[in-house]
């Protein structure tokens, strides 16, 4: 098992989707009542038989809010890396392996990109753009996919020169057939094993952003956008900010420990196979 | 008279940047079964010849003439292997690149991918259990070994070997070595044998070239190894051997 998790990344990465989507799929079953539904009369209840974790200052379940927040949030996240990873890929294998003054170009273009920390460029980005969910994970795929595509252009630089690489070219094999063949394989772990580490950072940057009000717009349920409707009532209800605020902290810390034991593996490996 | 699978007619190399020629007019022909080996020091043009033959380099000057496409066994084992792909993949590349291809050796199992990853291994002595390993799994000798596999998988016209036993310790040498003579007698085929090392080269070859800064400098039959007429850096060479 081991090994078909190690050899195999895609294995892991189809694993973790499915949960995912299970996860999805199986909401509509879990949510005892509609998040979205305000009853004004049983607004701020406590924890109890009917609403197991209370209701907020608009009556709404929240424990129905934190699950749908959960795909609204966690699924974003995952839509973010996806297209972060599709965009820097792709970018990083061509310039990595076409060299020259191309390669020259576009990593300045990324230097530009990384000049500005992350949470600036998404905030000024969705500022421009107008709050909503979709100018988010634009800002946000905006700011992350640069980092895949050094990640994976340094991958390639270091075994473009190997003979390998020159013995397939002797053979005929295109530069497309190279880069899928022999480039993918080296660059899918570390891909991985980055995209697993910014899972968490891409929920805390919803998170952050949505609390400030530039991601999910109310009344959808978001995470970060619950910890913000319960700051007005932190003093008599913390609860309401305790609780999206632990499930952030969760999906962050798991993802992040998911990560660190995803590098771990890889990098035993390529210990063990020298290069 | 055979005919000749590559002919090198005055070929000449000079590195961008570089005042020093690292080809000088060289010529030689090699024909059908033969090995023709090329000895030099480092830096004697030796290497430069292999990938200008392979295409990895083009020749400044000159004429370079091939019957076919050649294959090659370079220096390092492992890092003629993808790391990351299982030997089956690495192995069969040139005839997943050649479909059309059909070795006359391969003819019995050319429709099943394992099998003739097995009859490619049996061949240089390796289990078929290899195909799924990864090369970090195998020892030097055996990618070696594998890298061979791989070259003759396609029946070539002419493999060209860059110092292919330069990274192994002496008995493994031995043993490439002998299998290298083998498969060149079982398959008719023919090789440029690049070395440092003068015997291996005789070993191997039918035909002996002596390479220094760029010029091929004496060309000869094996059994003329010690005739006096060799070209005096020649007889120098074979003194540090026998030392």
């Amino acid at each position: 098992m081991k090994q078909i998790i190690v050899h195999k990344p895609i294995f892991l990465i189809g694993g973790m989707l499915i949960l995912v989507l299970t996860f999805a799929a199986a909401i509509s079953f879990i949510v005892p009542y509609d998040p979205l539904h305000v009853n004004m009369k049983e607004r701020l209840l406590p924890a109890g038989a009917g609403h197991i974790l209370g209701t907020d200052h608009l009556g709404r379940d929240i424990f129905s809010r934190i699950i749908a927040g959960a795909k609204t949030t966690v699924g974003t996240g995952l839509l973010i890396l996806g297209a972060a990873v599709v965009i820097g890929v792709p970018a990083g294998l061509i310039s990595g392996y076409a060299g020259g003054r191309f390669d020259r170009i576009f990593m300045r273009i990324i230097d530009a990109f990384m000049a500005f920390p992350d949470y600036i460029v998404a905030i000024v980005l969705s500022g421009l753009l107008g709050p909503g969910m979709l100018n988010l994970i634009f800002a946000i795929v905006m700011v992350k996919w640069v980092g895949y595509a050094r990640l994976v252009r340094g991958t390639v630089l270091s075994q473009k020169q190997k003979d390998y690489i020159i013995l397939a070219k002797i053979n005929g094999l295109g530069p497309m057939r190279i880069l899928w063949k022999h480039m993918m394989p080296h660059v899918a772990g570390n891909v991985l094993v980055l995209a697993t580490l910014d899972l968490g950072k891409v929920i805390l940057m919803i998170a952050a952003l949505s609390y400030i009000g530039l991601g999910a717009q109310p009344p959808a349920p978001e995470w970060g956008a619950m910890l913000n409707d319960g700051k007005a009532f932190f003093y008599h209800k913390p609860e309401l900010m305790i609780i999206p605020g632990v499930c952030i902290m969760l999906v962050v810390l798991l993802s992040n420990l998911a990560g660190d034991f995803l590098r771990d593996h890889y990098d035993v490996k390529s210990q063990k196979g020298g290069q | 008279m055979k005919e000749a699978v590559i002919a090198v007619k005055n070929a000449a190399k000079t590195y961008i940047g570089s005042s020093r020629a690292a080809l000088d007019s060289v010529s030689f022909t090699i024909i059908r079964g033969e090995c023709l080996g090329i000895v030099g020091e480092s830096g004697s043009g030796k290497s430069t010849l292999a990938k200008c033959i392979l295409g990895i380099q083009e020749i400044s000057d000159g004429e370079i003439t091939l019957s076919d496409k050649p294959q090659a066994v370079l220096q390092n084992p492992s890092a003629s292997l993808n790391p990351k792909l299982r030997i089956i993949d690495s192995l069969l590349e040139p005839l997943d690149a050649q479909k059309h291809l059909l070795p006359s050796f391969l003819a019995d199992v050319c429709h099943d991918r394992r099998k003739t990853g097995d009859k490619l291994l049996s061949m240089v002595s390796l289990p078929g259990g290899c195909l799924d390993q990864y090369p970090h799994q195998l020892s030097g000798g055996q990618k070696q070994r594998v890298s061979i596999a791989r070259a003759i998988s396609v029946e070539p016209r002419l493999i060209v070997f860059d110092e292919p036993t330069a990274s192994l310790d002496v008995l493994v040498q031995a043993k490439v070595l002998n299998l290298l003579k083998d498969l060149q007698e079982k398959l008719g085929l023919s090789y440029l044998f690049i070395s440092h090392d003068l015997a291996a080269v005789n070993f191997m070859s039918q035909r002996i070239g002596v390479m220094k800064d760029g010029q091929l400098l004496d060309l000869f039959r094996r059994e003329a190894l010690f005739s006096p007429q060799r070209h005096p850096y020649t007889k120098q060479l074979i003194e540090v051997f026998d030392s």
